[in-house]
This record gives structure tokens, C-alpha cells and sequence, in this order.
């Protein structure tokens, strides 16, 4: 027997959590109990989105933002990826670099966003740098930890069974590392674009990090908020097309 | 010639600098006919496993000769089917694709072996779970997929270990006939490691019993009950009960001195 009290799905609480939030804000702003020159309110909220959306300003810096967050989290996947197979395949080498890998990893990366803008530039590779230096630990330690993990039984079975080394990379350690792989990737979501929003407060001329600062300098607060929004929604937006992904891939899992 | 031949081999394990090597086969000296069904038992941790392992070529002898069909043996080998006690299914594939997986390995095409798996799926008794994934499988449904894993590569050579011991005593008892049948289907050779005493006279044409570690052979059993064989027949045979009364007997003694040291 399921209980039958509530029938509402999770997603459906969301949006009414999100919008009880909403009303209440709306209501202190109207009352006066909050003042909205700072802390702007949901109207208004929604009418600086329309205006962002119909002057193309948004769709302009959230695509500079985007290609940003994309390529970092390509290269920092791609490579953490690699490096962490390899690291997981070698545990001799990899006795060697863990140490140097975790000191760099607690190091502060935004506190290295100024140092990149000068070896990097403005543009868009000090950004994608960033991004993908946000995501690269991750898929390093998972990965490693992923391959570390597969099961000895499995793999002597297979080797018996004729595999080569390299078909047990690719029927073995490869399909037991995929539920690590996506893990990253949800949590690498998220930080690439921070990384790459960080990248555009610190210095450039576009991306909705330098929208953000812009506002922010002129104390346009219902533009920052309505930035900040639209960054929450799509993460969560993201974030979901990666838990399909995972669904689907997974499903052996049950 | 017999088609596989350990003489006087010798395994080591180094556990550790501090402490001395671990023993686990001393002069340990075997031979199998081509088509014969030998069963290995002995008290645990007597080196059972690691005989199978160095005849499987999994674990290379510091002394000693290993021969199959007379050539020197290096590496796995092609012809060997292993079966462990461990559930070594693939838990991302599903059944059709793991039985299919030693076929798939070989390079062989798509379609061929997927007919090849759905046939021996089917004469396992596993018709309808083709798509289903091993979770979804009994402990018993499991090992018969993984019997069919090993089929698919039509091995001259069985090697078994402990393969049923997590298994119920009814589901063992099914999968011991199973293990018959195929046996007398294919004229395969089988080597066969238990603990189980058993088990070992039901299933096999000569019972080896070895010594506690280090493993030495301590004498051979041939059993002489009728074939073909089905468990519930042999099972309460008064010659059945005569021969495990002989090998508890000795296996008693092993024990014993093994206490002794």
C-alpha cells in the first residue's frame, strides 16, 4: 500500500515552494516591509526579463556565457576524464601525482581568475580556462576512484573469458566508470559556469558575468536578481537533462 | 599423453617483507585424461583454487611443469571455460549480451552471436530473460547464465571452482544435473574444485583429495558409480554412502593433523 496523502509529485512541490517565495516577497515589497530599490520584487523581476529578452541582451551574453561554461566543461571533462583513468589504470604513477593533484585542487581557483585575465586575455579562452580548471579535479578523483573501484571478480572473469587489456578497458572499467562519469558532470555543471561567470566579473566586455557586474555597479539590483534567476533555472534546467542521461544509461542500476 | 599435466608444481604468495612466503602448493603433481570429470577436494585453504588458477594460467608456478596436451602452458588459455564461485556477470549488459560476451570479444558479428547466446540461453532453461539484467535473476538463474557465458566459447576444458557453493540446496542439486548433462553432451573435460564431498563423488570419475596447505595430493579416488548419472539416483547408492565414508574418513585424518601442527 502507498499513502495516499500526497499525490503531488516532487517537481510539483518545487514550483508551489517557488511560488509561495515569490508571493511573499511581492507582498513585502507592496507593503513596504522590504525595501525594493535593493531588493527589487517579483513584478518587477519579470518585467526587467521581458525587457532582457525582447532587446536580445539576454540571449547575447547568456550565449557568450554558455559557450564558455560548454567548452570549459568539455576540456576539463575530457582531460580530468583522461587524467583520471590513467591515474586510476597506473596506482604507481599515480602514488607520485595524487599529493601534487590535491594541493593544486584546494588551491583557490578564483583567486587565480586575475592571473589568467593576464596570461589570457580578455576574450574567451581565460574563461573557458577557468571553467574547465573548475571541473577538472572532479572528474579526476571520480574517475579514479571509479576505476580503482571495478570489481577484481569481474575483471579476472572477463580476462579468462580471452579478453585483452584493452577489451577490458572498453567492456570493463569503462561501462563501471560511466555512473562516476555522470556524477561529474552534474557537479561539473554548476561549477563551469560559475567558473566562467567568475572569469567575466574579474574582466570582459561580455557574458552574463559582465551583465551582473555592469548592474551591479549601478546599483541596478531587479537586473542582478533577474541575472541570478535565470542562471538558477537554467542549472536546475541542465541539471535535469543530465539525470535523463543518467536514467537512461543507467538503468541496469534499477 | 594426458591432456593436462602439473608435475611437481610449486606456488608461492609473498605476503608481505616481514613475514615468510606463503606455501600454497608443494610438489603438487596432477593429470588429466582428455573428456575425464576430476574433482578437487581438500580442507579449506589447501590450495585447490590455486591448482585450478596455475591450470588455468592464471597463476604462474616458481617450480614445476604445467602441459597441456603436451605443450607448455603460458598465458590464459583459448580453450578453457572458468566458471568461480563469484557472480562475474556484467551487471550493465543484459543476459543476452553477457552470454554473448565471449563471442563478442572473438570479433564475432552481431546477429551470429546473438542467435548463438539465445540458443544456449534457451538450453539453460533461460528462454524469456534474454533482455532482462542479471539483478533481476535468481543466484540460481545467474550461474546457469554464466555456465552459458563459458559454453558460448565451446571449451575443450571446464574448470569450475566452488562454482554452486552460494547456492540452496535444491538449486545446487538442479544446477549439479545441468553440469552432468552438459558434460555428457559435449564430451568436455572437467575439472571440478569443492569442498564438498558430496558433490565430488556425485559429479566426478576420479576424486583427488589434497592436503592441508601446503596442497599435496593425497590420494586418489576413482569412483566406479554407474553412468550416466543423475543426483537423486546415485545419491542414496549404498556404494555412494560407502566411498563418503572412506573419503570423510581420510579427509577426518587431514584435518586432524593439520590441527596437530
Amino acid at each position: 500500500m502507498t499513502p495516499k496523502k500526497s499525490r503531488l509529485s516532487p517537481g510539483v512541490w518545487t514550483v508551489l515552494c517557488l511560488l509561495l517565495a515569490l508571493c511573499l516577497w511581492e507582498w513585502a515589497a507592496a507593503a513596504g516591509h522590504v525595501n525594493d530599490y535593493f531588493f527589487s520584487r517579483p513584478s518587477a523581476l519579470w518585467a526587467e526579463f521581458l525587457e532582457l529578452v525582447s532587446s536580445g541582451l539576454l540571449a547575447k551574453h547568456l550565449s557568450v556565457t554558455l559557450q564558455e561554461a560548454g567548452l570549459g566543461l568539455l576540456f576539463g571533462g575530457l582531460f580530468g576524464t583522461l587524467a583520471g583513468l590513467g591515474l586510476g589504470l597506473a596506482p604507481r604513477v599515480s602514488r607520485a601525482l595524487t599529493p601534487l593533484l590535491t594541493g593544486l585542487n584546494g588551491l583557490p581557483k578564483l583567486a587565480l581568475g586575475p592571473v589568467f585575465i593576464i596570461w589570457f586575455g580578455l576574450g574567451l579562452r581565460s574563461k573557458v580556462i577557468m571553467s574547465a580548471l573548475m571541473v577538472f579535479f572532479i572528474f579526476v578523483f571520480n574517475l579514479y576512484t571509479g576505476v580503482r573501484g571495478v570489481d577484481p571478480a569481474l575483471l579476472s572473469g572477463v580476462r579468462l573469458l580471452g579478453a585483452s587489456q584493452g577489451q577490458l578497458l572498453t567492456k570493463v572499467i569503462w561501462p563501471a566508470c560511466l555512473p562516476w562519469l555522470l556524477t561529474s558532470l552534474r557537479t561539473g555543471l554548476g561549477l563551469s559556469l560559475s567558473g566562467a561567470i567568475v572569469g567575466e566579473y574579474l574582466g570582459s566586455t561580455k557574458g552574463m558575468g559582465w551583465l551582473l557586474s555592469a548592474a551591479g555597479d549601478v546599483f541596478n539590483s531587479t537586473r542582478v536578481l533577474c541575472c541570478v534567476l535565470v542562471l538558477v533555472v537554467l542549472i536546475i534546467a541542465l541539471d535535469a537533462v543530465v539525470h535523463l542521461l543518467e536514467w537512461r544509461l543507467l538503468r541496469w542500476r534499477g | 599423453m594426458a591432456l593436462l599435466e602439473l608435475t611437481n608444481v610449486s606456488v608461492r604468495f609473498s605476503l608481505s617483507k616481514k613475514r615468510p612466503d606463503l606455501v600454497a602448493l608443494d610438489r603438487f603433481s596432477l593429470s588429466v585424461e582428455k573428456g575425464e570429470l576430476v574433482a578437487l577436494v581438500g580442507p579449506s585453504g589447501c590450495g585447490k583454487t590455486t591448482a585450478l588458477n596455475v591450470l588455468a594460467g592464471q597463476v604462474t608456478p616458481c617450480a614445476g611443469e604445467v602441459r597441456l596436451a603436451g605443450q607448455p602452458v603460458k598465458g590464459v588459455l583459448p580453450s578453457v571455460g572458468y566458471i568461480s564461485q563469484a557472480d562475474t556477470l556484467l551487471p550493465w549488459r543484459t543476459v543476452l549480451d553477457n552470454v554473448a560476451l565471449a563471442m563478442e570479444l572473438r570479433g564475432v558479428p552481431k546477429a551470429q552471436r546473438q542467435e548463438a547466446a539465445r540458443s544456449l540461453m534457451a538450453r539453460m532453461g533461460l528462454a524469456g530473460f534474454e533482455h532482462s539484467y542479471p539483478r533481476e535473476l535468481s543466484g540460481g538463474m545467474k550461474k546457469r547464465a554464466a555456465i552459458a557465458r563459458v559454453l558460448a566459447i565451446d571449451p575443450d576444458i571446464l574448470m569450475m571452482d566452488e562454482p554452486f557453493a552460494p547456492l540452496d540446496a535444491l538449486t545446487r542439486q538442479k544446477l549439479q544435473d545441468d553440469i552432468l548433462s552438459i558434460w555428457e553432451a559435449t564430451g568436455c573435460t572437467i575439472l571440478y574444485v569443492t569442498h564438498d564431498l558430496t558433490e565430488a563423488i556425485t559429479l566426478a570419475d576420479r576424486v583427488v583429495l589434497m592436503s592441508a596447505r601446503p596442497g599435496r595430493v593425497v590420494r586418489e579416488y576413482p569412483i566406479d558409480l554407474p553412468r550416466p548419472r543423475r543426483v537423486m539416483d546415485v545419491k542414496f547408492s549404498p556404494r555412494f554412502v560407502a566411498l563418503e565414508k572412506t573419503l570423510w574418513r581420510d579427509l577426518e585424518t587431514q584435518l586432524r593433523q593439520e590441527e596437530a601442527l
